[in-house]
């Protein structure tokens, strides 16, 4: 399209689409929307580092006591249990540890999976600590309304109401070809009409991008760049959809129905059906069977413990428990020194989740096998398609979580292993082993990974960009033919 | 004049010209599917749930018996589970059981939030919502209205047909009340093929539940009246069919997607849950200190031990007849429980205050107020979830108190020396939950029927407005 040439028109049909007042209140609306989701997305992300931050600041404080605590400590003998030196407490709950995920740099774009995992992750030598989940259930059932709900749901909706009756008008109102003895080219007027309608609701959608990680990030490299290229191509995608259905059809009202319809189908059937699909393909596992066999094992082995410490007692009746050993374990137990010694906890803890873990097996296996699924099947529709990209590219997305739940399976599995070293040897913290603790490095993951999980959305976009392309060309073509 | 033949003419024509024009056929084909697809993947997963609750509770309710021998304060913290088990309509409407925790740990010293929350497991596919059978019958009987409604009148009108109809001796009232009866026929149709489906998915058993469905089938009924009526009023208010399309379809879009979204930002924004980490804080502090400041556990245990020896007349723990640990623990977790009564009491509130903003919201459409009415009588709601919630607390101060009862009972001195076997555990009772009656249902979600009423009143008047139009017109 050359602008110089056909500025004439330019102008008019500007003119023309801004003298409808009906577009102008579509703009503010979707204008304001795109203010409140950048502003929702400033507002998480700023407290998801908040949150981190003072996470961080806890457990910072946490082992500084600790560590006061084994200074002072000096050359005092072991104190395995109720000690701050205790290497069961200081893996646990009285020092313990944070693993977090930082918002990514678009995180403010699309809130995605980030409002249903806490970003700060406690762990500890036992069960690790979850936060409570306080948000209303209600709130969280309808869903965000943030920047990437802007974006993703609404962007469509207001391209296809600017544009749908760009074509579609003239041919209703019978002044097409009175348009067109006016000298246009009906090429130049069809892309014209087409351009200005997503021009503007694409040139509102970056300004509100860029404000929101104006205030954010300030990240404006590839991955932005990226994300401009997604979001042309989706609103392009609607926009001649919008074109084809209007050149199409003759009648406004049924160009608004189909396309109100292809809308709906996309944000709301489409999704529930294939979510449907997931359930039925890979049905859900609980939790339930590794809670039973974890509480089994544990009766289980408490009563083996038992039966074997009376057995000791009969066949030894002279001997008595070191005095020191039951001073330090404060308890007159009957029975022996079973309850509060840290082996006998930390054992009787990995006896439940050795017992869990088949379950958990199944279940982590079962979460790999619907992101997998829900990957692939998101190329089924264009909307999704673009949630899933735009999801990956904020770094929000349910694949990024899953990775950060393997990376922090790993760090976990170090944490134990420090802390149960010094619990099955009956050792305390030394200033040392305050100083050797496994450290938390935030881990950055890898472009092959990010790029593994954005192919089907990714080919999925661009095969319903081709597509639409492809049918709105030939019916624009047909339509030219006088 | 309302049963005039005039009346009964219209109507007829207008329940015929919908069979013809393949809408109704379209629009039931498609519920059908849809109702299908949804159920299919419910009902599946929804027995099995069933199932695996029930065997878990029965386990776990032998586990507890069987927990061997120990002190009643250990048995308190193995603890028990209280597995969620759903109502038979919640196949129906999962409102918000998805978003809850299916799973109540019980132990001792502390109130724990339910665990297994499905939404943790499921999908990016429901990130803006899930499609379930009641909100599938609500939009589909809504755009029913909407795409057959929008030109009952105006086309009429458009057509030159209104002006003879008005000239062959219709009344306006016999007009647009025939009209409102044709549209509602076709829609009863649809409605009665729902509510066929449904019955046969959810299977109640009870008058309880049988008095739920049809409460729950009433609702979409009014649901779906109430957008007959504004779809008729709008085609007779306004001039041409394709704007009244698209009046209709914008506000169609707006109640049914935007503005729960909307209703559920505004009142993140305006009543603010507490972090996670400042309600544990909260709970800490108001355990550790009293109000004055002064640590709680010092004072209280210098109280405590100096009033039970002078009680008992002995001057040493160790010769009071009693269990000193179950006098201890019974007046530690009094005081915790009088602490998490009051920070969950004050997070239910927000939660229900938060319900009514959401309801007041729903004076911008029905949508809002419709779908919590579906939720209450399927069982799904907030007010279902915590009364199950506080069912189990309840249970579990019954069995920490026993527990903490026999100690203080059956023990002597310190109290850490007894131990209880089987026959204790067994006689401590198992959960049992009764769901709560339709009445107090209806009567947790007032609000919602107060405002489904209001709009229905309101579409009637709208309905009014648009007969006095016609009759001006005539």
């Amino acid at each position: 399209l050359n602008f110089h040439s056909n500025g004439r028109i330019l102008n008019r049909e500007t003119k023309l689409l801004f003298s409808d007042s009906s577009v102008w209140i579509l703009i503010f609306v979707y204008l304001a929307f795109v203010a409140y989701g950048a502003l929702q997305g400033i507002r998480a992300v700023r407290t998801d580092h908040a949150v981190i931050a003072r996470s961080r600041a806890q457990y910072a404080e946490r082992w500084s006591a600790i560590e006061r605590h084994a200074r002072a400590a000096g050359s005092q003998g072991a104190q395995t249990w109720g000690s701050w030196r205790s290497a069961s407490l200081a893996g646990s709950e009285q020092g313990g540890s944070v693993v977090w995920l930082s918002p990514g740099e678009l995180g403010a774009l699309n809130r995605g999976h980030a409002e249903r995992q806490d970003s700060v992750r406690a762990v500890s030598l036992y069960d690790s600590p979850v936060d409570p989940p306080l948000e209303n259930p209600v709130n969280v059932m309808y869903g965000a309304m943030d920047f990437g709900f802007v974006a993703v749901w609404l962007l469509p909706l207001v391209s296809i109401l600017l544009a749908f009756q760009s074509l579609g008008r003239d041919r209703e109102q019978g002044v097409w070809q009175l348009v067109l003895s006016t000298g246009a080219s009906p090429r130049s007027l069809i892309l014209v009409r087409l351009l200005i309608p997503a021009s503007i609701v694409l040139l509102i959608t970056f300004v509100g991008s860029a404000v929101a990680l104006g205030f954010t990030s300030k990240a404006f490299g590839a991955a932005w760049l990226l994300w401009v290229i997604v979001m042309a191509a989706y609103c392009l995608f609607w926009t001649m959809l919008a074109a084809w259905v209007g050149l199409s059809s003759s009648s406004s009202g049924r160009q608004l129905l189909i396309l109100g319809g292809l809308w709906m189908a996309s944000v709301w059937v489409v999704p529930g059906l294939l979510q449907s699909a997931c359930e039925l393909a890979v049905p859900r596992v609980t939790p339930v069977e590794g809670l039973l066999a974890a509480r089994e094992a544990q009766i289980s082995s408490s009563q083996k413990a038992a039966n074997l410490m009376k057995a000791v007692y009969a066949e030894h009746p002279g001997w008595i428990p070191d005095a020191d050993l039951v001073r330090r374990m404060n308890l007159p137990v009957p029975g022996g020194p079973r309850r509060r010694d840290a082996r006998n906890v930390y054992s009787a803890y990995l006896v439940g989740e050795q017992a869990a873990e088949p379950n958990r097996f199944v279940m982590s296996r079962r979460r790999s096998r619907v992101e997998d699924l829900s990957n692939r099947l998101s190329a089924v529709s264009p909307l999704l398609s673009v949630q899933y990209l735009t999801e990956e590219l904020a770094g929000t997305s349910p694949g990024r979580y899953e990775w950060f739940g393997r990376h922090t399976e790993n760090y976990i599995q170090q944490w134990r292993h420090f802390f149960a070293e010094k619990i099955w040897r009956l050792k305390d913290l030394e200033l040392s082993d305050v100083e050797r603790r496994p450290q938390y490095v935030e881990p950055a993951e890898s472009l092959t990974g990010i790029l593994a999980r954005t192919i089907w959305p990714g080919v999925g976009l661009a095969f319903w960009f081709v597509v639409v392309m492809g049918a709105f060309v030939r019916r624009l073509q047909r339509s030219l033919v006088p | 004049m309302l049963f005039s033949p005039a009346f009964r003419m219209i109507a007829a024509v207008e329940l015929r010209r919908h069979y013809r024009e393949g809408v109704l056929t379209i629009l039931g084909v498609m519920m059908i599917v849809l109702l299908g697809a949804t159920l299919t993947a419910r009902t599946g997963s929804f027995r099995a749930n069933e199932d695996a609750a029930r065997a878990a509770s029965q386990r776990v309710r032998e586990q507890w018996i069987n927990q061997g021998t120990k002190h009643p304060h250990s048995g308190a913290h193995f603890g028990t589970y209280v597995f969620r088990k759903a109502l038979p309509l919640e196949v129906l409407e999962p409102g918000i059981t998805n978003f809850t925790g299916q799973i109540i740990p019980l132990v001792t010293h502390q109130r724990e939030f339910p665990i297994d929350r499905p939404v943790e497991s499921s999908t990016s596919f429901t990130r803006y919502g899930e499609l379930s059978p009641g909100v599938v019958g609500l939009a589909l009987l809504s755009l029913f209205a909407v795409l057959t409604g929008y030109g009952v009148v105006a086309a009429d009108r458009r057509d030159g047909t209104l002006r003879l109809l008005l000239a062959s001796g219709a009344s306006p009232l016999a007009i647009v009340s025939g009209k409102v009866a044709g549209l509602a026929s076709a829609m009863g149709i649809l409605w009665l093929v729902k509510v066929v489906i449904e019955g046969l998915a959810a299977r109640p058993a009870s008058v309880d539940q049988w008095l739920r469905f049809v409460a729950f089938e009433g609702v979409h009924l009014v649901y779906a009246a109430i957008w007959v009526l504004i779809a008729v009023s709008v085609s007779t208010l306004v001039r041409q069919p394709g704007t009244a399309l698209a009046l209709l379809l914008l506000c169609w879009i707006g109640n049914t997607i935007l503005l729960p979204r909307i209703a559920s930002s505004v009142v993140r924004l305006a009543l603010h849950e507490p972090s996670a980490a400042e309600f544990s804080e909260r709970i800490r502090h108001d355990i550790s200190f009293r109000e004055d400041g002064s640590e709680w556990v010092n004072a209280w245990s210098q109280k405590l031990i100096a009033d039970t020896l002078r009680h008992y007349g002995v001057s040493r723990i160790e010769d009071l007849p009693v269990g000193y640990a179950g006098i201890m623990l019974k007046s530690s977790d009094a005081h915790y429980e009088a602490v998490f009564d009051k920070h969950f009491r004050q997070l239910h509130q927000l939660h229900e205050r938060q319900q009514r903003w959401h309801h007041a919201l729903s004076f911008l459409g029905p949508w809002v107020a419709a779908r919590s009415l579906l939720e209450g009588f399927a069982g799904s709601d907030l007010a279902h979830s915590a009364h199950l919630s506080d069912e189990a607390e309840s249970y579990r101060r019954l069995f920490v108190e026993a527990t903490n009862d026999a100690a203080e009972r059956q023990g002597k001195g310190t109290g850490w020396e007894l131990e209880v076997g089987r026959a204790y555990w067994q006689s401590i009772p198992d959960f049992r939950y009764s769901p709560p009656s339709i009445g107090w249902a209806a009567a947790h979600q007032f609000t919602g029927i107060v405002v489904m009423s209001l709009w229905l009143f309101a579409a009637l008047s709208g309905l009014y407005l648009a007969r006095r139009r016609l009759e001006r017109g005539a």
